[in-house]
């Protein structure tokens, strides 16, 4: 099977750690960015095209909405599944990160079991009962 | 001096829950809250992450504990040795709890309002006193270490602020 | 750090034979997430120093430990994605094309334990039928634990985070204190009752068009085994399914049972009943 290529968006170092670690293990290719504008940066400039965006909400120079916002305009990444993580917990931000195009919402604090489990439902990760006949 | 706007702070043991599942979801070993006592000083340097929500309610998310402790909560996070984590990333990680506590907080009080990006205060004796008042706090101890969590109210101004940055 | 290969296969070998739970190869991030924090109580530095402690000889209370951390009942919400894809995609359209509108479709979520299984089908009829299509679901634990929460609805954060997409968390839930409430909508096609499943089954039980019964046989013994399909038999209408967990099977306990392959679902339907009426359209 191709790699899985993720990018993780998000101010904090720690964050990015845990996460990187998280994806790593699920066997996905990771790339780290601090902002919407970094992410935007290295998606530009990367010789691969990107699966899946874990977003921040709340960061400097450009926030993830404001990010979600500018990959959904742009067609060359039409492709690429958006889901925020973020500590951003009311129904109405939810919405509002639906509606910008966002396809799946993560709330921090999470577990590792809960990323997976997202990404499962957004068909990133193949379930192992499909692969091997049971 | 009462506002007209009532909002559904949390209680001591729910801020203790919201910070039970930050810990348990990104530190090793339990946290203890003991709701209502006041912590014991913390007997070195003390560190302080805070973020603010600003809107229909104002204060601030603060959590003080030692350097010996913020330490060790980096180390967690970045599963790295305490010696090999840069005073950087300590910030980093513990403006990272803070946040995430800040954000279950926000999202519970249930009124409009934006949450900062989080603040970090590296030696607390820096700290000039805020213009609020602790309205609910939580001590407690992990792996020995006493951490206190503690949510401030801004009584007065900051909604004419507010309004300015919202926009 | 995942998990080594050599330490993967081990465990998983472990698991099969104590707990005929099957860990496939891409399970490694379940075994590094569970075997970590045993680990790091033993003060050992990973998961690998964790394994190899298990394997010497003598050393059965790590390996105890190990089949615990992996066989822990999960509690997420649309747990196995692709299980709950097929049955809205395959199993649903035929179970509306075989009946008048206004007969409910009745589905039991057998072990429901907190919930999340039956909340989950609800969900999805719901969005996939609309609010006018009748259905009933039973869930049944032997906890009266867990079935006090289920009927009251009330999730803590980290529960709501496991799995449930967000726009049914939109649609279905609410803020209650540091946690959320399910809605009323929900709850009133749902009842949940306390069921021993090792034991007769009381009166009282309706026919069932859908039985899910997933990663719950594991726990008991082959006569045991036996006796619950049989039981179950009993109650599945003419035609109905039984969904199992995904590495579980009736082969080999219940030859009273044929495979239907639906997508990602399997599903079983008893050979002694008339099933032309569903499986005719297959």
């Amino acid at each position: 099977m191709r790699n899985v290529y993720a990018i993780v968006i998000d101010d904090s170092s720690a964050m990015r750690m845990i996460l990187k670690r998280i994806v790593t293990n699920l066997g996905f290719d990771v790339t780290l960015a601090e902002h919407g504008r970094d992410a935007l940066e290295k998606m530009e400039s990367a010789d691969h095209a990107f699966d899946v965006a874990l977003i921040d909400w709340n960061m400097p120079e450009m926030n993830g909405l404001q990010y979600i916002q500018a990959v959904r305009d742009d067609p060359r990444y039409s492709a690429v599944t958006l889901m925020m993580v973020t500590t951003e917990s009311e129904q109405g931000q939810m919405v509002r990160a639906l509606a910008a195009g966002a396809h799946e919402y993560l709330i921090k604090p999470f577990t590792p079991d809960a990323v997976a489990e997202k990404l499962e439902l957004l068909g990133l990760i193949r379930p192992a009962y499909l692969t091997a006949g049971v | 001096m009462t506002e007209t706007i009532s909002p559904a702070l949390p209680s001591s043991v729910e801020l203790g829950e919201i910070v039970e599942q930050v810990w348990s979801s990104f530190l090793d070993g339990e946290i203890i809250s003991m709701p209502g006592e006041d912590a014991p000083p913390a007997h070195n340097q003390q560190m302080v992450a805070s973020v603010s929500i600003s809107g229909d309610w104002t204060g601030h998310l603060m959590i003080v504990t030692g350097k010996d402790c913020a330490e060790l909560i980096a180390s967690n996070m970045f599963q790295m040795e305490p010696d090999e984590i840069s005073t950087a990333e300590v910030a980093d990680a513990i403006g990272e709890i803070a946040n995430m506590v800040g954000g279950s907080v926000k999202g519970m009080v249930g009124v409009a309002a934006a949450l900062s990006l989080p603040q970090v205060v590296l030696d607390a004796s820096a700290l000039v006193n805020l213009d609020a008042r602790k309205v609910v706090s939580v001590s407690a101890q992990w792996n020995g270490h006493p951490v206190e969590i503690s949510l401030w109210e801004r009584s007065t101004v900051g909604r004419s602020e507010t309004a300015r940055k919202g926009a | 750090m995942p998990v080594g290969a050599g330490q993967f296969t081990w465990v998983s070998e472990l698991v099969r034979r104590e707990a005929a739970i099957v860990l496939q190869p891409g399970k490694e991030y379940l075994v590094e997430a569970r075997l970590l924090p045993l680990a790091r109580a033993a003060g050992l530095p990973d998961t690998d120093s964790f394994v190899r402690e298990a394997q010497r000889p003598g050393n059965l209370a790590q390996r105890r430990a190990i089949v615990e951390a992996l066989t822990t009942n999960e509690t997420s919400w649309f747990r196995d994605a692709g299980v709950f894809e097929s049955f809205r995609k395959e199993m649903l359209p035929k179970l509306v094309a075989g009946r008048m509108a206004h007969q409910p479709i009745r589905i039991w979520s057998a072990a429901s334990s907190t919930g999340q299984e039956a909340y989950s089908l609800a969900m999805m009829i719901t969005e996939e039928l609309g609010p006018a299509r009748r259905f009933e679901i039973i869930g049944t634990d032997l906890s009266r634990g867990v079935l006090e929460q289920a009927r009251q609805g009330r999730y803590t954060q980290m529960e709501v985070n496991r799995g449930l997409p967000a726009r049914f968390m939109v649609q279905y839930f609410s803020r209650s204190g540091t946690g959320w409430q399910i809605s009323a909508e929900l709850q009133r096609n749902i009842q949940f009752r306390e069921l021993n499943l090792a034991t007769p089954f009381p009166p009282g039980l309706p026919t069932f068009d859908v039985v899910f019964l997933r990663n719950v046989l594991i726990y008991f013994d082959t006569s045991t085994k036996q006796a619950i399909l049989r039981r179950v038999r009993q109650v599945m209408a003419p035609g109905g399914w039984l969904i199992l967990g995904t590495a579980e099977t009736t082969r080999g306990i219940d030859d009273g049972f044929e495979l239907v392959r639906m997508g990602g679902l399997s599903a079983y339907q008893s050979v002694a009943s008339p099933s032309l009426m569903l499986s005719g359209r297959v």
